[in-house]
């Protein structure tokens, strides 16, 4: 059974409000994000890179065509499992950090964990342990304002590996910073894969990064190639 | 609770803004309420204990029955619960000084009439310049000597209207021997006392006699048990029969001032339910964020709802407290406004002991509950629409 498996998937979207032009972005799409595996999507801008991940995290729902996360179809929950599946299964890391503003760094860390319902006690050792991992022990208490680009895309990593997911998904993690927190990040998301046997499903312009993962998928023309 | 409820919901209550802002307006509109509504119960009872203890008794029995009741009286005492029971001969007269004239009641009652209850409603200002003429003294309110004019000692002619319209209008000379103040004009301008048995003199119709009654304060429930037990219903009334249009002043300004209250506590509800609308339109970006790592529609709601539903209470129990504290000490407040010369305050009597109408209270903070819970959770209802992708929409 692997983490995330797209079936088929085809997205359209309509032209106008009234619905009366569509446009195909994702034509018949499948795609197993293997477990233990990075996952790589390369292609130009607006060739529904995104799209194939948010439609892959469940955060969106295909034209046509079914996702399944650990053997489980997507839209056949409603919003209370579907919300469960991915607060346990998935972690999000996109290009805007997408952090609380009202919460300090070890909350925004231990928010996913709170949501499954573990009390603070209970999640607050690997929230910190996470935050010491990736250089963030003296910002804990910091809000999202007092922090730094590279500091709140770190945030962001701690928070998507809180609930110990099975598998990532990167939308251009890299995309806002500068060179020298890039290729950390880099290197940081690659060992997680490596290290703890998680599975990566990036999205990216970088090319250097992308021929980095296990595999690499070209999205042209509507579907997808695979180039490693 | 959920415990990211609970932070979330925290951290919206101590972020100020908002919120802060919704528990300030509430306090500010409800302490108020409770404040006049402590005003207008308080002053009521006031009144209403004036015109009881002064004016009519709790209860008056027709003095047709005099002989009959009074025996009754001493008998049943104990049992009905009765503090007095005093003969009392009332007529009307035009009261006239060197300057003016007045319409006033006068009324005959005998020196034990002022008993300590009635004592406690009433000062009086007597005269201690024994007379040496045969003109009989009468008490005159503050008010009427006021209006003509008068001091202690000073003489007034009174016209008696005679109960029968077969007699003739006849004038006699009294003295003031007592000025008296109850606190409340309206009343004292219409009241004088004299000698029950001078009274019975000027007013000999027997139908110008009763037996006013008083109820021991605690018993004051079992009024309908005393008006039962005389077997006289029809020849017995009560202080709101004689005062008929007081009375029902107080009841459709009791029940006025209700929903005017009731009103502005809706007003307020819905407030909460607009600023619960506010607040999700404020955070739609952190609740796309909190759906983005997994949490259902129905934690967000829960969320938002904790956080203003608690707000709305702690202002509600603040503006309670405010009222309560400005309520408790109207009486000195009045006093300092109406020796700051306000004339409107004439009007009111001032010196009430303040009772606190716990159940008007419960009623408004019931509707305020109810109908906040109601309208926040109909207003949270559009944080279903949204959802993660939300945030890519609007990046």
């Amino acid at each position: 059974m692997h983490p995330i498996e797209l079936i088929s998937i085809t997205k359209r979207f309509k032209t106008s409000e009234k619905g009366e032009g569509e446009i195909t972005i994702l034509n018949n799409i499948d795609l197993q994000v293997l477990s233990g595996q990075s996952t790589a999507i390369i292609g130009k801008s607006g060739s529904g890179k995104s799209t194939l991940l948010h439609i892959a995290g469940g955060l969106d729902s295909p034209s046509e065509g079914k996702v399944l996360c650990k053997g489980t179809d997507f839209s056949s929950l409603d919003d209370k499992h579907r919300s469960a599946l991915r607060n346990l299964h998935i972690g999000f890391i996109f290009q805007a950090n997408l952090l609380l503003e009202d919460f300090t760094a070890l909350e925004n860390v231990m928010a996913p964990a709170l949501i499954s319902g573990k009390k603070e006690s209970e999640c607050k050792d690997r929230a910190v342990q996470l935050l010491k991992k990736l250089g963030l022990e003296d910002r804990m208490s910091h809000v999202p304002g007092k922090l730094s680009g590279g500091e709140k895309q770190r945030v962001a990593i701690c928070r998507a590996l809180m609930n110990e997911p099975e598998v990532i998904l990167a939308d251009e993690p890299t995309g806002a910073l500068d060179e020298e927190n890039a290729a950390e990040v880099e290197e940081l998301l690659l060992n997680l894969v490596k290290e703890e046997g998680r599975s990566l499903l990036l999205v990216t312009h970088n090319q250097d990064f992308a021929y980095k993962c296990d595999n690499v998928y070209l999205l042209k023309n509507h579907g997808l190639t695979k180039e490693k | 609770m959920n415990p990211f409820v609970r932070l979330w919901s925290l951290k919206r209550i101590t972020r100020r803004g908002r919120l802060t802002s919704c528990l300030i307006l509430i306090a500010l509109v409800l302490a108020p309420l409770i404040c006049a509504l402590i005003f207008s119960d308080s002053m009521m009872e006031g009144i209403t204990s004036k015109y009881i203890y002064l004016s009519d008794g709790h209860v008056q029995i027709n003095g047709e029955h005099l002989t009959s009741i009074s025996s009754m009286i001493g008998e049943e005492n104990e049992k009905l619960m009765i503090y007095s029971a005093d003969e009392v001969t009332s007529g009307y007269a035009l009261m006239y000084s060197a300057t003016n004239t007045s319409s006033v009641m006068i009324k005959g009652v005998s020196d034990s009439y002022f008993n300590e209850l009635r004592m406690q409603q009433i000062t009086f200002e007597r005269n201690t310049t024994p007379s040496t003429s045969s003109i009989k003294g009468i008490a005159i309110s503050r008010a009427t000597a006021k209006k003509l004019e008068v001091e202690l000692g000073d003489r007034v002619a009174l016209m008696i209207v005679p109960d029968d319209v077969n007699k003739v209008l006849r004038p006699v000379l009294v003295r003031i021997d007592a000025i008296f103040y109850s606190g409340y004009d309206q009343l004292d301008e219409l009241l004088s006392f004299i000698d029950i048995d001078y009274a019975k003199e000027l007013y000999s119709d027997i139908s110008s006699t009763t037996i006013e009654i008083l109820v021991k304060p605690d018993y004051m429930e079992r009024i309908n048990d005393v008006i039962y037990a005389f077997g006289l219903e029809h020849d017995i009334s009560r202080w709101s029969d004689h005062n008929v249009s007081v009375y029902e002043n107080f009841v459709t300004s009791r029940q006025m001032i209700m929903i005017i209250l009731m009103l502005v506590v809706v007003v307020a509800a819905f407030y909460t339910a607009s600023v619960a609308q506010q607040m999700v339109q404020d955070d739609i970006q952190d609740i796309a964020i909190v759906k983005l790592i997994g949490s259902s529609n129905a934690l967000v709601r829960k969320s938002a709802f904790i956080s203003v539903y608690t707000v709305t209470l702690a202002g509600m129990i603040l503006g309670i407290g405010l009222g309560l504290l400005i309520g408790c000490n109207l009486g000195p407040i009045l006093t300092w406004l109406s020796s700051l010369g306000f004339q409107s305050l004439t009007f009111y009597l001032l010196d009430f002991s303040i009772t606190i109408p716990w159940l008007s209270i419960a009623i408004i903070c019931a509707m305020l509950m109810v109908i906040s819970f109601i309208s926040i959770r109909i207003s949270l209802i559009r944080t279903k629409v949204i959802t993660p992708m939300r945030l890519f929409t609007s990046l």
